[in-house]
This record gives C-alpha cells, sequence and structure tokens, in this order.
C-alpha cells in the first residue's frame, strides 16, 4: 500500500504521539509501582488501592491516542 | 439513600451492680457504637474509667491458647475426625481450652526433648564413624593419669609429616572413601599439650571425644547400644507426635470457642470504656436514629433504674457513619470503603456509583462474549471466595453490563456474529471512532458536573452564597466555555449533534455571553476560596485541571478500542491458519484460546481500574472529602 511522504509523516506524529504519552506514564508508573509494592509488603490490604494508583498515570497514554486520531483524522 | 445512617447520641445510666447485665443486653442487641469515657470531673465527683471484671485476664488466657491452637493444628486439619461439640457454658469451655492447651504444650516439650536426645546420639554416632577402629575399650580413650589421646581430622592443608615426628605411644589411621582420613595419637600426659601445639600448627581438625565419654566397652558395644537408644528415641517421637496430632480433632471446638470467647472477652473488658463513679455506670455511644426506640424499651425491660436519653445528631457534627443504601447498591459500598467513608454531613454516592460504573465497565469491555466469559468467571469466584463476595458481585452486574453493550456494539469475541447470526451494532465502535468519542466526552462532561453538583449540596451547609461560589462557578465556566466554543462554530463538527448545535441558539449568541459567564464564573472561584493570600487563587490555577479531567473520559473509548483491534488481531491470525488446514487448524484453535483469555483478562483488569479510577479521580474530587469513622456496634465481633 503506497501512500504519499505527507500522509506518512501523519502516520509518524501519530505514532510519536502515543509513543511519549506510553513513555512518559512508564516513567511515572515506575516510580509508584515500587512504591506500592512497597505498602503491600507491609501490609496486604494496600493491593487494591496500590493498583490503582498505579494506573492514574495511564490519562498520560490516553491523551497521546486522543492525539494520534486527532493527527490520523488530518490525514483523511 | 445519599446520605449516611442518622445517628442519635445515646446516654445511658446504670447502678455499678446492674452495669454487667446492661452490657449483657447491649453485647446481645448490637446497636450502640461505643465512645470510650475520658477521665473528667464534674462539680465535685470524679468520673473515673471502670475497671474490666474479674474474669476478663482468664477469658484473656483462654483465647489467646484458643488462637494459637488454631492455627497449630490448622496442620493437621482432615487428618483426624472432628469430635462434634456443642455449645457449653463459658466456664466449662474456659477450663476445656486450658486442659487441652496444657496437654499440648506438655506434648510440644515432649518432642522438644526427645529431639534434643536425638541430636546427641546422632552427634556421638558421627564420632564414633570417624574412630579408627581398636580392640580397646572407648573408657581408655580419655585422659588418664599417664596419657592422653587425640582424635584428628585431616584437611586440604594438613601437613601429613608432622605425624612422624611426634613421640607418639600409638598412632591409628582411618582411611575412608571420598573422607578426610581421621588418626587416633595417644601421647604420654606430659607431652600432650606439646603435641596439640604441633597438630594444630600442622593444620589438623581437633575432633572432641567427649560426647563419647559416657561409654564402656568396645567401639562396636557403643555402637549398638547407640542404635538401640537411637530406636527408641525415634519411636518415642513418633507416638508423641500423633498424640499431638490427635489434638486437630477439638479443632471444631477451637473454631467455635473463638467467637464466643472474643464477645465474652469484649464484655468483660468492656467497662473499661465506661465512665465510673462509686455508685454509678457512665455508658456513651451512637445508635442509629430508627433503633433508639427499640434500645430504650429493651433497656426498661430489664426492671433495673435506669436513665437513658437519646439526642438526634445534627449533620454539621461528628457521628460513626453506617452506609445506608438500597439492595442493589449494598455491593458498591465496598469501592467507597476501598476510597474513605463518607463524613456524617457528606452525600453517600454509592448509590450512583452503583449505576455509573457498571455503565463505564460495560461501555469499555462491551462485547457478548467476554461478558458471559467474565459473568461465568465471577460466578465462580463469588461461589469460592467469600471474602470477596461483594467485589464479586459488583463485577457481576459489571458483566452483564457488558453483555449489553455487547449487543449495542454487535460484538462476539470481536466478531460481528452469534452462531451464524448476523448481529447488527447500533454503533460500530471500531470505525465510528468520533461517535465514541461524542458519547465518552458526553458522559464525562455529565459525570463531572453532577459531581460540582453533589458538591453544592454538600456546602450548603457552610453558606448558599459560598457553596454556590465555591463550586457552582465551575459549571458557569464550563457554560461559558463551550458557549464559546458554540461562537465560533468549533461545536459544528461533533458528529450527530454538531448540525443540531449549529442550528440552535447557541451558535447564534453574541461574544459577550460567554464572556460574560467565565468572567462570572473567574471571580466566583477568586471569591469561593476560603484560603487567604496566593491560595485564593487555588480555583483559578486548578481551571487546567477541568480540560484534563474532562479529556480523561476519553479512556471510555480507548480501553475499548484496545479490546477490540486485539480481538481482530487474533481473529484475523487465527483465521489465516484455518485457511491453511490440516494441522494448522489446531494450532488456529489453540490461538484463539490463548489470545482472547490473553485480552479477557486484560479486559476485566482494565475496565474496572479505570471505571474506578474516573470515579476517584474525575467524579470525588469535586465533592468528597471522605475520612468518615465506621460505626461498630458493641458486641460485634468480627468489628
Amino acid at each position: 500500500m503506497a501512500v504519499d511522504i505527507g500522509t506518512g509523516l501523519l502516520g509518524l506524529a501519530a505514532a510519536i504521539a502515543v509513543a511519549g504519552g506510553a513513555i512518559g506514564a512508564g516513567i511515572a508508573e515506575k516510580d509508584i509501582g515500587a512504591a506500592a509494592i512497597g505498602a503491600i509488603a507491609e501490609k496486604e490490604e494496600f493491593f487494591g488501592k496500590g493498583l490503582l494508583f498505579t494506573v492514574i498515570p495511564e490519562t498520560l497514554v490516553i491523551f497521546g491516542i486522543v492525539i494520534a486520531l486527532i493527527i490520523l483524522g488530518l490525514a483523511k | 439513600m445519599l446520605r449516611p445512617e442518622r445517628m442519635s447520641r445515646a446516654t445511658i445510666l446504670c447502678r455499678n451492680d446492674d452495669a454487667p447485665t446492661v452490657t449483657k443486653l447491649l453485647a446481645r442487641l448490637r446497636v450502640l457504637h461505643i465512645v470510650d469515657h475520658k477521665k473528667q470531673t464534674v462539680g465535685t465527683s470524679l468520673i473515673d474509667i471502670g475497671t474490666p471484671s474479674a474474669s476478663a485476664e482468664m477469658i484473656s488466657a483462654a483465647l489467646l491458647t484458643t488462637k494459637t491452637l488454631i492455627t497449630k493444628l490448622g496442620q493437621y486439619k482432615g487428618r483426624q475426625a472432628p469430635i462434634a461439640c456443642t455449645i457449653i457454658e463459658l466456664s466449662t469451655i474456659i477450663e476445656r481450652v486450658t486442659t487441652l492447651g496444657t496437654s499440648y504444650a506438655e506434648h510440644e516439650q515432649d518432642i522438644s526433648t526427645l529431639q534434643h536426645a536425638l541430636q546427641k546420639i546422632e552427634q556421638q554416632q558421627k564420632i564414633l564413624a570417624l574412630l579408627p577402629e581398636t580392640d580397646d575399650p572407648i573408657e581408655t580413650l580419655f585422659q588418664t593419669k599417664r596419657v592422653t589421646t587425640f582424635l584428628i581430622q585431616e584437611t586440604k592443608k594438613s601437613v601429613k609429616s608432622t605425624l612422624s615426628v611426634i613421640n607418639a605411644l600409638r598412632v591409628v589411621e582411618k582411611q575412608t572413601h571420598n573422607q578426610p582420613s581421621t588418626v587416633l595419637i595417644t601421647v604420654s600426659r606430659h607431652a600432650a599439650e606439646d603435641v596439640k601445639e604441633m597438630l594444630l600448627g600442622a593444620d589438623y581438625m581437633m575432633l572432641d571425644l567427649a560426647p563419647l565419654s559416657s561409654f564402656h566397652g568396645t567401639q562396636h558395644d557403643a555402637a549398638q547400644q547407640l542404635n538401640k537408644q537411637k530406636n527408641i528415641l525415634l519411636h518415642e517421637q513418633q507416638r508423641t507426635q500423633n498424640e499431638l496430632e490427635s489434638f486437630a480433632e477439638h479443632l471444631t471446638f477451637f473454631e467455635e470457642s473463638e467467637p464466643l470467647l472474643t464477645l465474652e472477652l469484649l464484655k468483660a473488658q468492656a467497662p473499661l470504656h465506661f465512665g465510673r463513679t462509686k455508685k454509678i455506670t457512665l455508658i456513651q455511644g451512637y445508635v442509629p436514629e430508627h433503633r433508639s426506640n427499640e434500645l430504650d424499651a429493651k433497656l426498661h425491660t430489664l426492671g433495673k433504674t435506669i436513665l437513658a436519653e437519646y439526642t438526634v445528631v445534627a449533620r454539621t457534627q461528628h457521628a460513626p457513619i453506617a452506609l445506608n443504601n438500597p439492595l442493589f447498591a449494598n455491593n458498591f459500598e465496598e469501592l467507597i470503603r476501598l476510597y474513605n467513608l463518607p463524613t456524617y454531613k457528606e452525600l453517600d454516592p454509592t448509590s450512583l456509583i452503583a449505576f455509573t460504573f457498571p455503565l463505564f465497565f460495560g461501555f469499555m469491555l462491551g462485547d457478548i462474549g467476554y461478558g458471559l466469559c467474565a459473568l461465568v468467571f465471577f460466578l465462580y469466584v463469588r461461589h469460592r471466595w467469600e471474602s470477596v463476595k461483594s467485589f464479586a458481585n459488583i463485577l457481576i452486574i459489571s458483566a452483564l453490563s457488558s453483555i449489553l453493550f455487547g449487543f449495542f456494539f454487535g460484538e462476539f469475541f470481536g466478531f460481528e456474529q452469534i452462531f451464524g447470526h448476523h448481529l447488527t451494532p447500533f454503533i460500530h465502535r471500531a470505525e465510528d471512532i468520533g461517535t465514541m468519542f461524542t458519547i465518552a466526552i458526553g458522559a464525562g462532561i455529565l459525570h463531572i458536573n453532577l459531581g460540582f453538583v453533589l458538591g453544592i449540596i454538600n456546602e450548603l451547609e457552610e453558606g448558599v452564597l459560598f457553596a454556590f461560589l465555591h463550586k457552582g462557578s465551575w459549571i458557569l465556566l464550563q457554560i461559558g466555555a463551550y458557549l464559546l466554543a458554540g461562537y465560533y462554530g468549533l461545536l459544528n463538527n461533533i458528529p450527530h449533534i454538531g448540525e443540531f448545535i449549529a442550528a440552535s441558539p447557541i451558535a447564534s449568541v453574541q461574544l459577550y455571553t460567554p464572556i460574560a459567564f467565565m468572567t462570572a464564573a473567574i471571580v466566583g472561584l477568586w471569591f469561593g476560596e476560603k484560603e487567604h493570600g496566593i491560595l485564593k487563587a487555588q480555583g483559578i490555577f486548578e481551571i487546567p485541571m477541568l480540560i484534563s479531567n474532562t479529556l480523561s473520559y476519553a479512556r471510555l473509548v480507548a480501553i475499548g478500542l484496545a479490546s477490540v483491534y486485539l480481538a481482530f488481531v487474533v481473529n484475523d491470525l487465527a483465521g489465516g491458519l484455518f485457511v491453511k488446514g490440516g494441522f494448522w487448524i489446531v494450532l488456529g484453535i489453540l490461538l484463539l484460546l490463548v489470545g482472547h483469555t490473553f485480552n479477557l483478562l486484560l479486559g476485566m483488569l482494565g475496565p474496572f481500574l479505570h471505571s474506578l479510577r474516573l470515579h476517584y479521580v474525575e467524579f470525588f474530587t469535586k465533592f468528597y472529602r471522605g475520612g468518615g469513622k465506621q460505626y461498630r456496634p458493641f458486641g460485634e465481633v468480627n468489628a
């Protein structure tokens, strides 16, 4: 499937938007995850809260996807 | 329904002699949340803290023994047929627990002593095995007036030539396969110290012969004697262990006694929470308003001189929290507990969450096949693990919601057909992404503003103007922002509703209207903040947060899309294998099973956590503070 250079660049931009969000979320979740595991090791009841706090930065990926979809919309 | 149970503050006065009877009644009724009395002086009389009853210490010891034995005997559960037990008197329970506890401890002590003796024998056997064979009796190996005997073992560094220069009376060596050789050296006593130094200097290891000091006769006799002793001890150890395991037949008795003893201990220690003068006992606490009459009536049926007073606690004051929700929302109280209980004056959002949580979950998972699998899985979890029943119920409701949304999106494991019947989707979510985003963001706007409305209601107690400025300004701000977007025609491209907006008065609004709304909102946010200095502008600083919170609802689509695309990929790959035929069909089926199981697991975890997050982060921050204390009625053993 051949696409023109403009569409290709838009695809690349969309990929960067998602990747950037995912890397950001990963960095944020790294620290939260470590702290959550520490808390769970101390007290097992923190499992639910620990898991919840860990997913909080995933908003960054969601924003990445929104931006990506907007970018892909430009390609149509 | 939207508020925690209304509480009455109860104050009960009775004579000290009647206090145990009143305590017994309160424990049976399980209605009064007792508040600890603080030592205080009223007029000239001191109201001190009460003292626990004399039996408290005895019950406490019995309870400790019971808990210990339940844990220890748990490992033997099932090996012994349990003895059926009937509820008996407290004194009999304590006596039986004490007797069994003492006997169990004695058995444990016996096993420990036997183990110690066995270790000693094994040590002796070890030394005996290393000893080079001689015909001399063992007792001659020990230091006498004339000679000293050493047992040494060769190491990797040993200097063997040392042995030849020692002026020994006797040298006997023992060489064993795969083991360093040992040497028995007898020297005259006056040379013993020098020889010892030489041997240690030559890196030989000295072995202690002392464990064999109690033996007489040849090495063979000693070995036989040790074997015999060891067999006797092993037999005895096994017998004691069997007796110890037989205690497991009393496990049912201990398990049934534990809650009873816990309750009795609670009653015996209850005076520690009461106030007490020389003649009067004072009990204070909270009782749900609708049960205060019941408590009063029961207290008066005791026929004692009891004075009880009940005052309804106003919503502005503090009281323990008993959540009060209709049956359909009961399970969702767990989600509130996981976060934080509301305070007495706050709204309890459980009933609202009971609608919105499954709605969000279903919107994200939305597939008939996945919904059915999740339903079966959580029905099993509910049946198997009693402790997570509430969470399982929440997920069962959510799975049902997924099935309904599955029909709405026309999906069955990612396919648009179910057993040959074509499914007609209302919205094709993998293609009509624009509509999906409109629904998700629209749901977010409604959800967030519902939060602001609840926030206004929560803060009405602090003043109507304050409530509207602090929370209402946010609604004004959004109206202004949407009108402004409408003025610039930004809303006209929204799928389905864009045309409607373009034709509505929103499109023809004048610029000053949205600006007026937004200015009023910003002024409101400034004056709605109680803090001073820079914090006065806290609300204004948080405006970008509102945008991020609204956009966050896009996850409702994103999570669902990830699940849909993963299902598509699995189906496409498997489809490719099916076309090849033969062995590839088996591989295709395997791929379908593994792929969809993986997607289902992600599909259950993701929507659950993200739906929860939308409530905790986006919704709760608009109105909810939490921090209430759980209502724990006196007499509830697991409280």
